[in-house]
């Protein structure tokens, strides 16, 4: 045997002997990655399981300060378990996992029960935890506190949460407005003035729903918002005033109806529908012919709801005739509206050649 | 007191509800998907479901449907719970025949109370 070892790694020929070198090399890589994978699989397994093992006695204590008489908030059992927690010390995992219950219980319940969670939180000081890892701690964990300060009513983080709102990392940037309209409401708003980056949908979605846990009369007036260099932040003011029924200042709407951006005069439209803002359609007709085929769909869609049939259905009749389909397709539908949807032979008539693709447009049975 | 069966996929949930129920005095029975639900409910006549609308398998709506479609189960009284407040899936569980209809976040007191007059 050792012969044979002795040929092939020292006496042959070179090739071979670049072979069997090769060959063992490969071998122990091999075998040292297994070891790696099996040990690295091992490890996440025991994180796992204990997260598991504590998931589990955090969701039992939590039902039991929750529920059990001999738990209530200062009584000694409650008191026993707020030592032995505050005691032992807490590593990252414990603490996280225990939060993570928390958080997920209170988005289930409301009262008193919520109460007590947030007192519960507060009594074992966990929030100093947070504020460290919100200094320190990876992006990651840093979105994922920003979420519990805000969901723990953490008053005392507002203004470093607040530098987190302009932040270049989207994430954290919008966890971070997330949880400064859960501390302070409305107030917290004071971020979009400043910010230099776009508010995507869900964004815009999240907030305005923070936002109706808020009393409409606290809210302020959006319309402030359309002045803002930020395109994202104009639409989102539309929308807040569209979704609050804002109507007192709506003739400040009339002054978007040149706005450059497409996507501002789109939702400029919906809002004024919303708004049921009816004096906005004649300025919106005063541009019309420079608008985006875009624009123009959503202006002769805002018209089906707020023009009027005395007015608006020649012009609606002229836009059935035009190539672009799209804006053809919506002056049909516009038109069937303000005919409080029904067309008349009389209005077939005056669709002329178009009469055929108006009655097909719309026809519901095809829905 | 009832026999109350608790379908829910958040473990916490299942957990306290089912330990709220139990020291009320009801004798209560818990599943983490509307399969093993749907299971329990074939083999176990209960007084009252409480189920929420998003679970594995079979959905608290169609949980719901399969409870009031079958003659030998109608008659339980079924509570529903969900994040989704949305009045058309709220409508659409008293159509099927729900009995009651809880938004998350709940009171789990007023819970209480309600699950106390349907079972009286």
């Amino acid at each position: 045997m050792s012969g044979w070892i002795e040929f092939y790694f020292f006496n042959a020929h070179f090739p071979t002997r670049i072979a069997a070198w090769l060959g063992v090399t490969l071998l122990v890589l091999s075998f040292v990655l297994i070891l790696f994978i099996f040990i690295s699989r091992k490890i996440s397994q025991n994180k796992r399981t204990k997260i598991d093992r504590l998931t589990d006695k955090y969701e039992t204590l939590l039902t039991n300060i929750l529920f059990e008489e001999s738990y209530a908030s200062y009584s000694k059992g409650y008191e026993k378990v707020v030592n032995s927690i505050t005691n032992k010390g807490f590593d990252k995992v414990k603490r996280d996992t225990l939060v993570h219950v928390i958080l997920r219980t209170k988005e289930n319940i409301m009262g008193e029960s919520d109460k007590i969670l947030t007192t519960f939180y507060h009594e074992l000081n966990l929030r100093r935890f947070a504020l460290k890892e919100l200094r320190r701690g990876r992006w990651e964990d840093k979105a994922f506190v920003l979420q519990e300060l805000g969901k723990m009513d953490v008053k005392e983080a507002l203004p470093t949460i607040m530098r987190y709102t302009n932040h270049s990392n989207p994430i954290l940037r919008a966890e971070a407005q997330y949880a400064a309209i859960d501390l302070a409401g409305e107030r917290a708003l004071g971020f979009l003035e400043d910010l230099k980056y776009p508010l995507s949908k869900w964004q815009q979605i999240r907030i305005t729903e923070e936002l109706e846990k808020v009393e409409t009369k606290e809210l302020p007036s959006f319309y402030y918002l359309l002045k803002e260099s930020n395109i994202s932040v104009v639409i989102f003011g539309l929308h807040l005033i569209g979704h609050f029924n804002q109507i007192e200042e709506s003739e400040k709407l009339l002054e978007m109806v040149t706005h450059p951006e497409d996507e501002v005069l789109i939702t400029l439209a919906a809002t004024a529908q919303q708004l049921e803002f009816d004096t906005i359609v004649p300025e919106f007709l005063k541009h019309f012919s420079g608008y985006s085929v875009d624009v123009k769909v959503a202006v002769i869609n805002a018209l089906g709801s707020i023009g009027n049939s005395y007015d608006h259905l020649d012009m609606l009749f002229k836009l059935l005739e035009v190539k672009e389909y799209r804006v053809a397709l919506a002056a049909a539908r516009s038109i069937y509206s303000l005919s409080n949807g029904k067309l008349s032979s009389e209005m077939l008539q005056r669709a002329g050649t178009r009469a055929l693709f108006l009655k097909h447009v719309v026809d519901e049975r095809k829905y | 007191m009832a026999k109350i069966l608790v379908a829910e996929d958040e473990r916490m949930m299942l957990k306290s509800l089912s330990f709220k129920l139990s020291k009320e005095g009801h004798e209560v029975d818990t599943a983490e998907n509307g399969r093993d639900a749907w299971e329990l409910i074939q083999r176990t006549k209960y007084d009252l479901v409480l189920a929420d609308i998003i679970m594995p398998y079979v959905t608290g709506m169609e949980l719901l449907e399969r409870i009031k479609n079958n003659p030998a189960t109608k008659d339980i009284k079924v509570v529903m719970l969900s994040a989704l407040g949305q009045e058309d899936t709220v409508l659409q569980a008293f159509e099927i025949g729900a009995d009651d209809f809880m938004t998350k976040p709940f009171s789990p007191n007023e819970l209480l109370v309600r699950i106390r007059k349907l079972t009286k």
